[in-house]
């Protein structure tokens, strides 16, 4: 083992590989300070261009990205009262409050330290759990597989929206757009209607791309991208150094909310579908409930951004835990990633770390490497991402288009991946309008190929006769469990409630959300 | 629930059928098989959101809602900007294909500056050029892929 994680480190410690975390933490740590972008639309946009990139800088970088977009989103949070991303929406409510009261440094300093510690927390538990769950399910065969995968998918669809029915019909979509391609039995074309290019499935990055990132500016459009495309540079740095530096003393005072929200996104992160958003509003729940003063939540208590961006933060190795461990992603990011790890020829799950434990353990010492890289950038980086944010949507926009064609360009077969990324952007444009879970539909299509070969692989091997459950006791938990989740989860509504449960005020008033429309999209 | 969701249900529901009873019967690759038939997972899942969908349709009418839900989730005014985005970026997308990157790119991009309400040539001039060039040296140099 010493030998692997001695080879682990040489194959991470070169100027590439570190180069690339270096660069994708900066891209994620300026594309989540910027209003309106996400990580998932960085991750989308840049897919294509780690192709020729080694399959460790690649992953390397793509982590790079996802950690250092979960912790730039609380720039904008703090400073202008708008979310980077979904889940930053709880740093709002202490992080702009702090702002308006002249501490935003020290705000965006308490943030960078809690995101870096609720990171390297998460980490290490991913790094501890992933290896002995993914010897658990090398034993799992193509019946136990269908079962994970259909309580996965419908698990997802119970918690990740609104409405469950939604969700199992966004699931489904997603499957069924993996179908056209060749029969994975036979061989034969099958609804490719005579598009070669179809014979390897729909490319992952027109779906992803078109879906994600142009639909997203096609939604800015009924936000009125005319006359809002200038943020206004109205920070409101404190003359006084006391209130702009962080002390030991009040770094000591916030770390209990700093632990209590690495706990709480670590465990709502490992579960598939849950997310980030869920994770800050019930770590900041957590922490308001623990607090002796909780009147000051909502009024600029650092203990509050603490958790919050804690929370967030731990939730991003938290998530890759299915995905080693089993294969399965639960988040948009996730998704994203496992389809980076596919497109340089992995599959994620419990034979990768059976088969390339080196690589494995490389990526796991470059998780903990971008987790400092992250510290450093975002504490000396922390002046220039405050001036990029107020870069106007004018400039933004129109090169993420161009970005969006590139990139679909490269990957799916040249101008026959553009034109399928806009007929996805469509897809996601509606998608989005009418409330379908974003989440679901991409597991739902990156899982396709395995859900089938698995589904195919448990009927022949039961002979379609579904007594034989009876011998695979495994396959009917997670069954019963996939009965339970679209029960009684779908009928929970977990996010709503924690959103209303962490945005009480004392007098019992509900706070309105800062952006309402930037919760929309987990 | 809003109304808009029965609409939907039923839209779906009646693409899904499409797809079982004419779209998948209509591609035929003229080969053999012996076992599962390669269109068994598509059927199944175009059954399942079949069934899904009429689930929602059937949930949506039984609700009752507010006038507010009753309002379809995309206003008119926001159908056409959103047609006429997708026409400058298609018009863009066209350009790129038949004029290659080095012309199309800097179009696209100014294009939808100027769509946008961009006026001024001292933004619309840098933003339009200089990505196309750093994405120009990025693919060819870096990955060596050719750009249209």
């Amino acid at each position: 083992m010493f030998e692997q994680i001695a080879s682990a480190t040489v194959d991470l410690l070169t100027v590439e590989v570190m180069g690339y975390i270096v660069l994708g933490v900066t891209i994620g740590y300026f594309v989540g300070a910027m209003p309106g972008l996400n990580r998932a639309t960085a991750l989308a946009l840049l897919l294509p261009f780690t192709f020729t990139m080694s399959p460790l800088a690649a992953i390397c970088f793509l982590i790079g990205i996802n950690k250092g977009g979960a912790a730039g989103s609380a720039v904008s949070a703090i400073l202008m009262n708008v979310p980077g991303e979904p889940s930053s929406v709880v740093t709002t409510l202490d992080g702009y409050p702090m702002t308006r009261q002249g501490k935003s440094r020290k705000a965006l300093k308490l943030a960078l330290y809690a995101s870096v510690i609720g990171d390297i927390l998460a980490t290490i538990v991913l790094i501890m759990l992933a290896a002995p769950l993914a010897r658990l399910a090398v034993g799992l065969g193509p019946i136990e597989l269908s079962a994970i995968l259909l309580f996965a998918m419908t698990f997802i669809a119970a918690v990740s929206g609104r409405s469950f029915l939604k969700g199992i019909i966004s699931g489904l979509i997603g499957l069924l757009l993996a179908t056209p391609r060749l029969d994975p039995e036979t061989g034969m074309p099958r609804l490719t209607f005579g598009f070669m290019e179809l014979y390897d499935g729909i490319p992952l990055l027109a779906v992803a791309i078109g879906t994600l990132a142009l639909s997203e500016i096609l939604v800015q459009i009924d936000r009125g991208w005319r006359g809002r495309y200038s943020h206004k540079n109205e920070f409101l740095h404190s003359a006084s150094s006391a209130d702009s530096r962080l002390s030991g003393k009040e770094f000591l005072a916030s770390m209990p909310a700093i632990l209590r929200g690495s706990i709480t996104g670590t465990v709502i992160g490992l579960l598939p579908g849950l997310g980030a958003s869920l994770s800050s509003f019930l770590a900041y729940t957590w922490v308001k409930r623990a607090s002796k003063t909780p009147e000051l939540f909502g009024k600029g208590a650092p203990d509050g951004v603490a958790a919050a961006e804690a929370a967030d933060n731990a939730s991003v190795p938290a998530s890759l835990i299915p995905v080693f461990a089993i294969g399965l992603p639960g988040s948009l990011a996730t998704a994203l990633l496992m389809g980076g790890f596919m497109m340089h020829g992995l599959t994620p799950g419990p034979f990768l770390l059976r088969d390339n434990i080196e690589l494995v353990y490389a990526i796991f010492l470059g998780m903990l490497a971008a987790s400092g890289i992250l510290l450093m950038v975002g504490y000396f980086g922390q002046g220039v991402f405050t001036r990029v944010i107020t870069v106007r949507d004018t400039v933004i926009i129109p090169v993420i288009v161009f970005l969006c064609v590139i990139g679909a360009y490269l990957e799916g077969g040249g101008m026959f991946g553009v034109h399928l990324m806009l007929v996805f952007a469509f897809v996601g444009y509606f998608l989005k309008k009418f409330d379908f879970s974003f989440v679901t539909f991409l597991v739902g299509y990156i899982l396709g190929p395995m859900v089938e070969l698995s589904m195919r692989q448990a009927i022949i091997i039961s002979d379609a006769n579904p007594m034989i459950l009876l011998k695979h006791p495994v396959a009917v938990v997670f069954l019963a469990l996939a009965v339970l989740s679209a029960w009684r989860l779908s009928a929970m509504n977990m996010l709503p409630k924690a959103q209303s449960r962490a945005m009480k005020r004392p007098d019992g008033e509900a706070q309105p959300l800062a952006k309402k429309r930037d919760c929309e999209h987990r | 629930m809003r109304a808009v969701d029965l609409v939907c249900g039923a839209v779906l529901c009646a693409l899904s059928l499409a797809l079982i009873f004419i779209v998948i019967p209509a591609d035929n690759p003229g080969g053999r098989w012996t076992g599962l038939s390669p269109y068994f997972f598509p059927i199944v899942v175009a059954g399942a959101i079949a069934f899904f969908s009429l689930a929602l349709s059937v949930q949506a009418a039984r609700q009752t809602y507010s006038a507010e839900e009753k309002s379809p989730p995309i206003a008119w005014s926001q159908l056409a900007m959103l047609l006429l985005a997708m026409a400058v970026i298609i018009a863009g997308v066209i350009g790129i294909s038949r004029l290659g990157v080095w012309i199309g790119g800097p179009l696209l991009i100014a294009a939808i500056m100027l769509f946008m309400g961009e006026r001024s040539p001292v933004f619309i001039l840098p933003t339009a050029i200089i990505p196309v060039l750093v994405v120009h040296v990025l693919v060819n140099q870096f990955l060596g892929s050719p750009l249209p």
